[in-house]
């Protein structure tokens, strides 16, 4: 870990695909223990960040560590340390289930394939099957086993639950809980299942076409982003005058609404200020809040 | 890392079985006609095609996490999937020998047939070639240091193919390794004798390995 107490660290990343800025300038942190959500649209840049991080590409600017060592430089006694689960559950589709189980205990010297079995009986996967042969529900069930098996104390997961039904989806999260509360263990995740985050994450970090727009505590931000709806004497204005945290205004049916980051009270003073009150204060859900954030249109901030 | 190359093995199924085929084929084809330049070259393209087919493998990188998220050097990771390539080259040479073989014993049985039919004759054993009206000469199986030359130079064409197109400028990467790997060949063919022949190949050999080597330093995957 760091002097900072963070298991992972991207410091100004920029990644380029040709002319594409898939990270820009992205600065933010996994503190040690909890669970770390990692949000955004599709193509935000939340797999580049994470492939950055486990050293399977190199940033074009910045740098990043994990476990105290540049993500590029990681030995491999500490790589042991980390847990990974890929977007999909990529697995060989030729080989048997038990051959991936072989297959990773073989390279991870705290392999528990006795806690392999157990998580694999209890899932239900067929240890004699080809993963070809596997639904997706148990792929990535196996990718989960097979990635905590070696108890790792970081476990990276990278849309752990893409294409599962509501059924295996909730399995997986049990299993994440359950992860969760072995002492020291730490999380970072992405998901576009909102759902899910706010069930287990107690830090989001949200990116929006590679670059970071939040990075707190859930609890913040669920308490702290909040949409207004204000009235303005006569007229309403065709612009607004800033507010100091503004997200997102809308103009609709002669009213502007506004979603805006800061303690309610000090929000209510900013918009007095530029000559509207406040008609009414909605809180907002984390999807609420990731939609505010991440839709193009009317963005003001 | 027994299991990584075994995975890389068969992850080369197809186009390794592919080659072994080509080779044996070739081995029968070209056991009379064909210079031992041309004729050990193709080693040096299927070993670049090996290459080629890895590096593609690498461009789906987003399935590869399970693979590359080792606790292992990129040096050892990459190293041991070259072997996994190279033991599929090293069937290939015996299946090409095998062909050769087959075809030289062939011709063996029928000494009567006539001699001015191979104006040009190769004698793979010692890298030359010769041209005698009368007399067919039919040398029968690779002496295990040629095989080694052989695969040792087969496998340069391979690495430099691999890391190549592992790195940014892959399109440029192929088609530099190809001319490479053939000029170099074409050093080889002229060369005077075996000895001047096996350092112009061990030379070229070790220049692609260490710019391998080079690329794969640090852990980037």
């Amino acid at each position: 870990m760091s002097a900072q107490g963070n298991v992972a660290r991207w410091d100004r990343v920029t990644v380029c695909f040709g002319t594409h800025r898939a990270l820009d300038g992205a600065s933010f942190a996994v503190p040690v223990g909890g669970v770390t959500a990692l949000l955004g649209r599709n193509g935000a840049g939340k797999t580049t960040a994470i492939r950055t991080l486990l050293g399977l590409l190199a940033p074009t600017r910045g740098s990043v560590e994990v476990l105290g060592h540049d993500a590029l430089a990681v030995p491999p006694a500490l790589r042991a340390r980390i847990g990974y689960v890929g977007e999909g559950h990529p697995l060989p589709r030729w080989m048997k289930v038990k051959d991936v189980v072989a297959y990773q205990a073989s390279g991870f010297p705290t392999f528990d394939r006795a806690q392999c079995t157990r998580w694999l009986e209890r899932f239900d996967v067929p240890r004699t099957r080809r993963v070809m042969q596997l639904s997706r529900g148990m792929r990535a069930q196996l990718a989960l086993a097979v990635a905590l098996a070696p108890r790792p104390d970081f476990v990276v997961m990278d849309d752990p639950a893409l294409g599962l039904d509501t059924v295996a989806r909730r399995e997986f999260l049990e299993v994440m809980i359950d992860l969760i509360q072995e002492e020291g263990r730490t999380l970072l995740l992405t998901s576009h299942v909102l759902t899910d985050v706010e069930r287990v994450a107690d830090r989001v970090v949200l990116l929006d076409r590679g670059v970071v727009r939040v990075d707190a505590p859930l609890d913040d931000v669920r308490r702290l982003v909040r949409r207004y709806e204000l009235v303005h004497a006569g007229v309403p204005p065709e612009t607004l005058e800033p507010i100091a945290g503004l997200v997102r205004a809308r103009r609709r049916h002669g009213r502007w609404t506004v979603t805006v980051r800061g303690e309610e009270a000090a929000v209510v003073a900013a918009v007095r200020a530029t000559g509207a009150e406040v008609a009414g204060v909605e809180p907002l859900s984390l999807e609420d809040v990731f939609v505010e954030y991440t839709t193009r249109e009317e963005v003001l901030s | 890392m027994r299991a990584v190359w075994w995975r890389e093995v068969r992850e080369l199924l197809l186009p390794g079985l592919g080659a072994v085929v080509a080779l044996a084929a070739l081995g029968v084809h070209w056991a009379i006609y064909v210079r031992p330049a041309d004729r050990v070259a193709v080693f040096g393209v299927v070993g670049a095609g090996l290459g080629l087919f890895q590096g593609l493998l690498d461009r789906r990188r987003r399935d590869d996490g399970f693979f590359l998220h080792r606790p292992a050097s990129a040096l050892v990771l990459h190293g041991t999937r070259g072997l996994a390539a190279l033991s599929w080259l090293l069937l290939g040479a015996g299946a090409f020998a095998a062909g050769l073989g087959y075809e030289r014993a062939r011709w063996a049985a029928r000494s009567f047939a006539p001699a001015s039919g191979f104006a040009r004759y190769s004698d793979i054993l010692v890298l030359r070639e010769g041209d005698d009206a009368g007399t067919v000469t039919i040398p029968v199986g690779l002496p295990t240091s040629v095989l080694a030359l052989l695969v040792a130079v087969t496998w340069a064409g391979w690495a430099a193919t691999r890391f190549g197109v592992a790195r940014p400028r892959r399109l440029l990467a192929v088609p530099v390794t190809g001319v490479a790997t053939l000029g170099t060949w074409s050093f080889v063919a002229r060369a005077p004798d075996a000895v001047a022949a096996a350092a112009i190949a061990g030379a070229s050999g070790l220049a692609w390995a260490v710019w391998g080597l080079w690329d794969l330093a640090g852990d980037r995957r």
